[in-house]
């Protein structure tokens, strides 16, 4: 029973008060760039959590292996493995979000999240818990960018996931889909999750 | 030395692990990307050429242009008979490289164009993917146009906000209409 809630903490953490991208503001490339529509959103959601996984898992199983001088190069070169596979896969089976997310699939290698749950927990904890970890701090991520991508698909193209939800009369407003309106979104976002963990703290 | 060669090790017993689980990777997605490459080059090419009925990649011809380099050119006919030629054209947009397919018929008009890849603005420039704005060079000739946008004196119409989008395209469409004419002699007797 203890485990089982020692899992989900670690599970949860990653979803809510360790939010990469709205709690911690780290990894903030792909939120930028490619949530101009919500099939990218979730698209990049799922390469980043299949990524995550994998080289969490890895690096957890063979973590008394790493010398801790090297481990830098060992944890790039395991996570530049799996991202390298899955821009193989999803070129090879899903060509037309291999084109619109395009350099981004490549980038995941940089991003900082992976590397520093792999730095920061895979390292140290044991398989299931890093898995654990990973399937959070990933969903976390994709719902953040998935929100993110919806605010800036509605408001600047009037669709949601491709299909026309404010009807004809809407004008969209393209600086949301431009690169400003990033920005904007990200920032406004990050404010209103402030502003609620701030109201909360308040009333207790 | 001897904690140097063994932390060598190390990471080469990992990264060859990394190789081989990157090369069967690879050899099993390798031939689906390129048979859809093939097929989507088909089809772009069916897209812009006249009716054929032979196999254009097939009986194609690469000719090297100072300016552009290697070109191929699909070559369509039906019946034995020359309907018309596709290839490649490259521009520089708002966003970056714009790629296209034209294809010209023999006497070196515009039969169709359709934009391949582009990184221009969504919403603004990425409408020169849309066939209102590409059908007006449908027709076109090097001597039968104007190539430059209306406001300017031209002949084609711009999209608005995107006038170096719009540009971009004319160019490409000017230059590729070039390139059909200096090396016409030579695809006409392919």
């Amino acid at each position: 029973m203890a485990f089982f809630e020692e899992f989900s903490r670690e599970l949860i953490k990653g979803i809510g008060k360790e939010n990469p991208t709205i709690r911690l503001v780290i990894g903030m490339c792909p939120p930028l760039a490619i949530s101009t529509s919500v099939l990218n959103g979730i698209g990049m959601g799922l390469a980043v959590i299949f990524v995550l996984l994998g080289s969490n898992i890895i690096i957890s199983l063979l973590r008394r292996y790493i010398p801790s001088k090297i481990r830098l190069p060992i944890f790039i070169g395991i996570i530049s493995t799996f991202v390298t596979i899955t821009d193989l896969c999803i070129e090879a089976y899903f060509p037309i979000l291999h084109k619109s997310l395009g350099i981004f699939i490549p980038l995941i290698v940089v991003n900082c999240i992976i590397l520093a749950r792999a730095e920061s927990f895979a390292s140290k904890n044991p398989v299931v818990l890093s898995i654990a970890d990973g399937i959070g701090m990933g969903i976390g991520f994709s719902l953040a960018l998935i929100l993110i991508s919806a605010v800036r698909e509605s408001l600047g193209q009037g669709t949601f996931a491709g299909y026309s939800i404010l009807g004809e009369k809407f004008d969209p407003a393209l600086v949301m889909v431009m690169a400003p309106g990033a920005f904007f979104v990200v920032g406004a976002i990050i404010a209103i999750f402030n502003y609620m963990e701030m109201k909360k703290r308040w009333k207790s | 030395m001897r904690e140097f060669l063994k932390l060598l090790a190390i990471l080469l017993v990992f990264f060859a692990g990394s190789a081989i689980t990157l090369s069967y990777t690879y050899t099993k997605t390798k031939p689906i990307i390129e048979e859809r490459k093939q097929k989507k080059k088909l089809e772009a090419i069916s897209e812009v050429l006249p009716p054929f009925d032979n196999d254009p990649v097939k009986e194609g011809i690469v000719i090297w242009d100072e300016k552009h380099g290697n070109v191929e050119f699909y070559i369509g006919k039906k019946g034995k008979v020359f309907t018309g030629v596709a290839f490649l054209g490259e521009t520089t947009g708002y966003g970056g490289k714009v790629t296209m397919i034209l294809g010209v018929t023999p006497d070196g008009k515009l039969h169709g164009i359709k934009i391949i890849d582009h990184n221009e603005t969504i919403g603004l420039g990425s409408k020169i993917t849309e066939p209102s704005f590409l059908r007006q060079f449908n027709g076109r000739g090097i001597d039968s146009a104007k190539w430059d946008v209306k406001k300017t004196g031209g002949d084609f119409d711009e999209i608005s906000s995107a006038t170096i989008s719009s540009r971009a395209v004319i160019k490409g469409v000017r230059e590729g209409l070039e390139l059909f004419e200096k090396n016409k002699g030579r695809i006409l007797t392919n």
